[in-house]
């Protein structure tokens, strides 16, 4: 057999598994994740991989030609305070810079929580104010030395945070995206007082301007590298003991791989790991499919994701959330809502409520048995007959449809005076537009119309809900992926090796600037772009990929002046002459008008081009995909059941994996039951298969909105 | 729209609805903030609603709370006024005297038409940099009548039937010293508009114009009757409270009495302010509509934790006051300073009230806090910018002020504000990158925050001095500076006053080539001077430092109650100095421990100072063995327990030791110990007027600190209830 990519996503639940054989030929696994031992859940699907192929784990590994993953370390060791204790070095005047939050109060909760003025608090720092010490030294706005570092000043600073309790170090000092110097001779500073200490500075980490988001960036990466170090050489190790010849890859934030050696140095760009890899699977279908702008939803238990795919790139934002922190990093931008099938149902006051509130995994759902007693989407979805009871994670799991009627007839149907039916397609119908009103939100804070993209739906309840809310959203297309169960790990398995760097440097033109050429110097702004390439490449050559091969894309932050809000705008590779930046403001004007109306363009306060960035990407070679298996000969019949829908039964066709053969035409009402989820194809909708094995939905009188 | 005609709406589509509601809100305001080109608006110094046909509030964001109420003022005196409301009509107002905190915040308001009928009405704020004036930045402290301060703009059509009125628009932006600032905030409010507008039609094509009415109704009586609930829960009364407002005089620093009396009955409140003294040109008068502003600012954040907010929290109160009172200025005063002047300590005045009335219920003591945001520092600098371009700038730093303590937790340290839950200040380097104005340091100050059992929260403060530019000059004004309006409550004490300090020519420069960060204005050479509360124009040279400090949050209880472990914490973050923590909270530590034995001692000897200090009251004292109060004893709060006596009469008891007082009469506070609280447990960071002193009342037996007022040295202050 010939070479193989593996891709693992270790999530919190479940590690998936997908394997691309050298013929596109996709296969999908699944195991329980170990939380304390992530490696034997990836042995674990990589057991059942090979013996799918007829071979040892050894054989599998040894064919591999790629291994990447994805992780939750990251996340859990902020999630579950396992950071290291990281000593904060600031510029003398502003050690208070994290506890004073810029005095935001609100950072990372929803308007609900901010109502709440009497339990409204700021949030538990990355270090406490003991572990931030002040030295002497002052840069200003221009890089200038106002005050020299005062050496013996910091030298004592050091020891005193080491004598603290300090195991890792942090240094974000004012301006130092301007002017390293003095961050640079701190680290050596530090070398020196506490030998073998890792120490990240905020010049290299993350050279933008903002103090409040650079100092929380730079302290939380210094503590999460010893935990995402240890993890990372310990999946190597047991790895490479099952056979594995190459160093694994892992999954960054804003979509790309990089090897794990070194990746410590970067820790806090690796929280989104996981999720964001389900996005760049939607970019890489959608880029065969031909889909240019793409809604990717994934809705599990407990939560709703929503990515955006413009223009064939996953839109990525300069920071993420985790909890109420925000990594400052270039992260694919994923919005989340508590909205799953595990959200609560509730009535107050005669009103009927669908979450934030969720049952979690414990105790779950009322269906699920485990002593649940209130109502959940799942039930709701269960009593309308859109769930078999039967066949829920491919029969692992036997669903209750008596209590979860009974959860919804006590909780929603009784206090409401409705029938049980009513009540769940009212939970149903309530779930559904909350989703459809957020995805609207993330599409219109782009700038654009939900209408004009095509929705991809994956994740456990995704597939069972996107008919509807794609429906309500007025979207024309809606495509389950044949890798719905184990996207993110697809979405790994097809990523490139990336690197993305990025520098605050602000030019501005002046009030009134009528040639923005004569404003911004073509050959300045080929400096700073051409600056930030070299780092970009650089990365890339340290990470073992050959800069000549790297795919290079510019992009500028820009606003209009005395403005906050920035819009990205992407530029040829440099030079540049005047023209170019006249064509680049151009392009500015033209989105900003586009986003915010005609004639909303507040020219006459000039412009202000605050960072730039370079993503450079070096392809993987990877087939192309295959032909996905005809129909078996002997699929079964398509079954019937009954379905609420529109506060009426109908009977809508079941089927299985076995009819979904390229070509296959599925008019709704139907339900598609895979191992992992179930789709659901409405009334008045048809579904199409994708000569891949993806699942279309649209408006049955076909090319019609869905 | 009456409520008679309300259709069948199940709850499904009301839930719906509900949260397209709110989606279509936030995709409004995102429109706005995106589109404005201010720095003000950045900082959430706006709002965006959606008020029904009447011009209730429907649906309100977290922005600034103040002018919420406002815009729902504005649209009734368009409804007022006009009879020819159309479709595609936006209204514009500014008028302070009729529905504007001031002249800074401009409204404007769309009314929604579906099927010819109007159901809603969109509104947006935000506060303009420059409507001309006296002062760059409209915001004339030293302004004597309102013709000195910027243009008001009387309730009208800024854009007809979809036609902009130019010339209105043109008038207006000719009036700014920053009109392309002004122009694109305008042009932000009508792109926010038009995407709430259309999102709306979208609904009302889907639902009908009456489900989406309907809603909004049901919502907001959904938030009354919560409301009603609550408050018929608690016990009639009258509850009082008063602050002042201090503003420099010809001599000296005068005192704007503001007085809140709240009476609750049944299920209504009402807040009247008549006996707060008469407005008087100079800084600080506010009109009704920032008074009244306040108060719904005060219900949101008093009673809104678990209601949905809407004008169902306004429905049950009333706000009592005649015209041209400080609190209700009319023309000529100048109210420009009105957004957060007399009407910000009526604000104190009523969460004085607030706190004293459901202090009474143990369900909702949780919700009690005291005088809430004491002072808006106003901190404006203009000139010329490093650039060699004119410049105004607003720091919005001042917003980082300590938050009021609770029953249940300290207050929020530097951003506690009430007035703005979601917002905050810019970066640093933000900052620079746009004004000519260095940072020497911005950093929480220690003990600022009041203390008590829960501390009230510290405040910042932040210093600067010119930078590439020899042109920089400030307009520095507040109140707050020779009292704290921010009084604690149940034996807490105040927090910090606001403060604005300069250093004249200092030696910056030589001290920053040697190397030095100087960290107290003292090591900076020059001359040190304290402004006073307020300054128009004053001159910043290279070389001058400037300082602002917050007014804080009081505290909740007695500090000398208050866990020595959370004092330990403070001191190793540094909020709380070895001084306090030995003097006033009366923790010792040795080692990086508390020494508890020690704290036990250092606490009695306190106690005996209070006891020595302390006038006892001139009613009899109790036996000591005198039994304690009945199980059916009403708390107030921690310091009071209301109940009956051994002869069965009804008796105040100490709520800390259980002795009783005496009898309940007019004034509780005749039956407490008093002091006057020392200038070493007040700390070096408040001062008090030369008519006023910090007051304390003591439990004559166990000398808990009961209640911490700041009253006339001669003359009582009004009871704190009569129920």
């Amino acid at each position: 057999m010939g070479p193989v990519m593996i891709a693992s996503d270790i999530g919190g639940t479940f590690t998936d598994t997908v394997t691309i054989e050298a013929d596109g030929r996709v296969g999908r696994y699944k195991a329980p994740t170990v939380p304390d031992d992530p490696a034997a859940g990836v042995l674990a699907t990589l057991a059942l991989a090979a013996a799918d192929g007829g071979e040892t784990t050894p054989a599998l590994l040894g064919r591999a030609a790629v291994f990447a993953h994805g992780t939750t370390v990251a996340t859990n060791a902020m999630l579950e305070g396992k950071r290291a204790r990281v000593g904060l070095l600031q510029t003398r005047g502003f050690g208070d810079t994290l506890p004073i939050m810029r005095g935001f109060k609100s950072l990372g909760l929803d308007e609900a929580r901010i109502k709440d003025f009497r339990n409204l608090v700021k949030q538990e720092l990355v270090t406490p104010r003991r572990l931030i010490a002040e030295v002497t030294e002052r840069v200003d706005y221009r890089g200038r030395v106002v005050v020299a570092l005062d050496e013996a000043d910091a030298r004592a600073a050091v020891r005193r945070l080491r004598e603290a309790g300090a195991e890792v170090y942090a240094v974000s000092l004012l301006w130092s995206f301007k002017n390293d110097r003095h961050e640079r001779r701190l680290a050596a500073i530090i070398a020196e007082e506490a030998p073998g200490a890792p120490v990240t500075l905020s010049c290299d980490l993350m050279p933008r301007l903002g103090e409040y988001r650079r100092s929380v960036t730079t302290a939380l990466n210094a503590s999460l590298r010893p935990v995402l170090g240890r993890a990372v050489r310990s999946l190597e190790g047991r790895l490479a003991a099952a056979g594995l010849a190459l160093p694994p890859l892992l999954m960054q934030s804003h979509g790309g791989l990089a090897p794990v050696d070194g990746i410590d140095r970067v820790a806090a760009s690796t929280v989104m790991s996981g999720p964001v890899g389900g996005v760049v699977a939607c970019t890489r279908l959608g880029a065969i499919a031909g889909h240019r702008n793409i809604v990717a939803t994934d809705m599990g238990g407990t939560s709703f994701e929503v990515g955006l795919i413009l223009d064939g790139e996953a839109h990525i934002a300069n920071s993420t959330w985790v909890g109420r922190h925000e990594i400052a990093l270039p992260s694919v931008s994923v919005r989340t809502v508590g909205a799953g099938s595990g959200s609560l149902a509730r009535v107050a006051a005669g009103m009927l409520r669908v979450g934030p509130e969720s049952a979690g995994a414990v105790p779950g759902p009322a269906c699920y048995g485990a002593g649940g007693s209130e109502p959940t989407v799942a039930d709701a979805d269960l009593v309308l007959g859109y769930l078999n009871p039967e066949n829920f994670l491919g029969g692992r799991m036997r669903l209750d449809r008596a209590l979860a009627r009974r959860a919804i007839e006590t909780h929603v149907a009784a206090p409401l005076g409705m029938s049980a039916e009513q009540a769940a397609e009212g939970i149903k119908t309530i779930v559904d537009a909350r989703l459809a009103d957020l995805i609207r939100n993330a599409t219109v804070e782009q700038g654009y119309d939900p209408a004009d993209f095509v929705l991809y739906a994956y994740g456990g309840a995704g597939p069972t809900h996107a008919f509807s809310y794609g429906a309500e959203l007025g979207i024309a297309e809606i495509v389950v992926p044949a890798t719905a169960s184990v996207h993110s790990a697809y979405g790994i398995a097809v990523s490139d090796l990336m690197v993305a760097e990025e520098l605050s440097d602000p030019m501005m033109s002046p009030p009134g600037t009528e040639d923005y050429a004569a404003a911004i110097p073509p050959a300045a702004l080929t400096a700073r772009l051409e600056r930030v390439a070299a780092r970009a490449r650089d990365k890339l050559a340290r990470a073992g990929a050959e800069p000549a091969r790297a795919v290079l894309a510019y992009a500028v932050e820009m606003r209009f002046r005395f403005q906050i809000h920035v819009l990205h705008v992407r530029l040829p590779a440099p030079p540049f002459d005047a023209a170019a930046v006249r064509a680049l403001v151009g392009r500015f004007i033209e989105a900003y008008e586009a986003r915010f109306g005609a004639g909303s363009a507040f020219t006459a306060a000039g412009i202000e081009l605050t960072t730039f960035r370079v993503v450079a990407r070096v392809p993987l070679e990877r087939p192309p995909p295959a032909r996905a298996p005809e129909a078996a000969r002997d699929a079964p019949a398509p079954g019937r059941r009954e379905v609420y829908q529109g506060g009426a039964w109908r009977e809508a066709a079941v089927l299985g994996p076995a009819h979904l053969a390229p070509g296959a035409r599925i008019e709704g009402l139907a339900i598609v039951e895979m191992p992992d989820t179930t789709i659901v194809i409405g009334a008045g909708q048809a579904g199409r298969v994708d000569p891949h094995g993806n699942l279309v939905i649209t408006r049955a009188a076909s090319g019609g909105r869905a | 729209m009456t409520s008679d005609r309300t259709p069948a709406l199940d709850p499904v589509t009301y839930e719906v609805i509900r949260h397209k509601l709110w989606s279509v809100n936030e995709e409004g305001s995102a429109t706005m903030i995106h589109v404005s080109g201010s720095p003000v608006v950045h900082a959430t110094d706006y709002n965006f609603g959606i008020y029904t046909a009447e011009g209730e509030m429907a649906v309100i964001g977290v922005y600034l709370l103040v002018p919420i109420y406002t815009g729902s003022m504005a649209i009734r005196e368009f409804l007022g006024r006009f009879d020819d409301i159309a479709d595609g009509d936006v209204f514009i107002i500014n008028d302070p005297y009729l529905a504007a905190e001031h002249q800074n915040d401009v409204q404007f308001c769309a009314p929604f038409f579906h099927d010819g009928r109007l159901v809603a009405w969109i509104g947006c704020m935000a506060h303009q940099v420059d409507l001309g004036g006296m002062d760059a930045g409209s915001w004339c402290p030293t302004a004597t009548d309102v013709y000195q301060e910027g243009l008001r703009i009387p309730p009208g059509r800024i854009v007809r039937r979809g036609e902009v009125n130019r010339e209105l628009w043109d008038v207006i932006v000719a009036n700014s010293r920053m009109p392309f600032t002004v122009s694109n905030d305008f042009t932000a409010f009508l792109a926010g508009l038009r995407v709430a507008r259309q999102r709306l039609a979208e609904l009302a094509g889907r639902y009908g114009g009456e489900a989406i009415a309907a809603v909004m109704r049901r919502s907001i009586e959904g938030s009354e009757r919560q409301l009603r609930d609550l408050l018929r829960g608690l016990p009639d009364g009258v509850f009082e409270h008063v602050s002042y407002l201090d503003r420099p005089a010809p001599e000296g620093t005068a005192l704007v009495r503001v007085h809140c009396r709240m009476e609750k009955r049944g299920e209504e409140l009402v807040f009247d302010f008549d006996g707060s003294d008469p407005q008087s040109a100079g800084y600080g008068m506010a009109t009704r509509a920032g008074t009244v502003g306040a108060v719904a600012t005060l219900m949101l954040c008093l009673f809104g934790s678990g209601i949905p907010w809407n004008h169902g929290l306004m429905r049950p109160v009333r706000v009592v006051a005649r015209d041209g009172l400080c609190v209700t200025a009319v023309p000529p005063i100048p109210v420009s300073g009105g957004a957060a002047g007399a009407n910000w300590v009526a604000m104190s005045a009523a969460a004085g009230c607030g706190a004293k009335l459901v202090s009474f219920s143990p369900a909702h003591a949780g919700l009690a806090f005291g005088p809430g945001d004491g002072s808006w520092q106003l901190a404006q600098f203009g000139g010329i910018n490093q650039y060699g371009e004119p410049f105004a700038a607003m720091y919005l730093d001042s917003l980082l002020w300590g938050g009021p303590a609770f029953a249940f937790r300290d207050g929020v340290d530097s951003g506690g504000a009430m007035v703005i839950l979601g917002g905050g200040t810019q970066d640093v380097e933000q900052q620079e990158v746009g004004q000519p104005l260095l940072y020497l340091w911005r950093r929480e100050v220690p003990d600022s925050g009041g203390a008590g059992r829960h501390r009230g929260g510290n405040g910042i403060e932040y210093a600067m001095t010119p930078i590439d530019s020899a042109d920089v000059s400030g307009v520095l004004a507040s109140h707050g500076i020779r009292l704290p309006n921010r009084t604690g409550i149940f034996g807490g004490y105040p927090g910090a006053c606001a403060r604005f300090e300069m250093v004249r020519g200092s030696e910056l420069a030589r001290l920053h080539a040697a190397g030095c960060s100087p960290t107290r204005l003292g090591e900076a050479g020059g001359r040190h001077e304290v402004l006073a509360g307020v300054s128009s124009g004053v001159p910043v040279r290279p070389g001058d430092i400037v300082n602002i400090r917050m007014q804080n949050g009081g505290g909740y209880g007695d500090p000398l109650d208050r866990d020595p472990a959370a004092v330990l914490r403070d001191l190793a973050a540094g909020s709380v100095s070895p001084r306090a923590a030995r003097a006033v909270y009366g923790v010792a530590v040795a080692g990086g421990a508390v020494d508890a034995p020690a704290t036990a001692e250092l606490r009695e000897e306190l106690r005996a100072q209070r006891r020595r200090e302390m006038r006892l009251p001139d009613a009899p004292q109790a036996p000591s063995g005198a039994p304690p109060p009945d199980a059916s004893a009403v708390p107030w709060g921690e310091s009071l327990l209301l109940g009956r006596g051994a002869t069965g009469d009804a008796a105040v008891h100490c709520g800390h030791c259980s002795t009783p007082l005496g009898t309940p009469g007019a004034d509780w506070r005749r039956l407490a110990g008093v002091r006057a609280l020392p200038p070493a447990e007040l700390g070096g960071l408040i001062e008090v007027h030369e008519a006023l002193e910090a007051r304390q009342y003591l439990c004559p037996r166990c000398a808990a600190s009961l209640w911490v007022e700041v009253v006339p040295r001669a003359g009582e202050a009004p009871p704190d209830f009569a129920i």
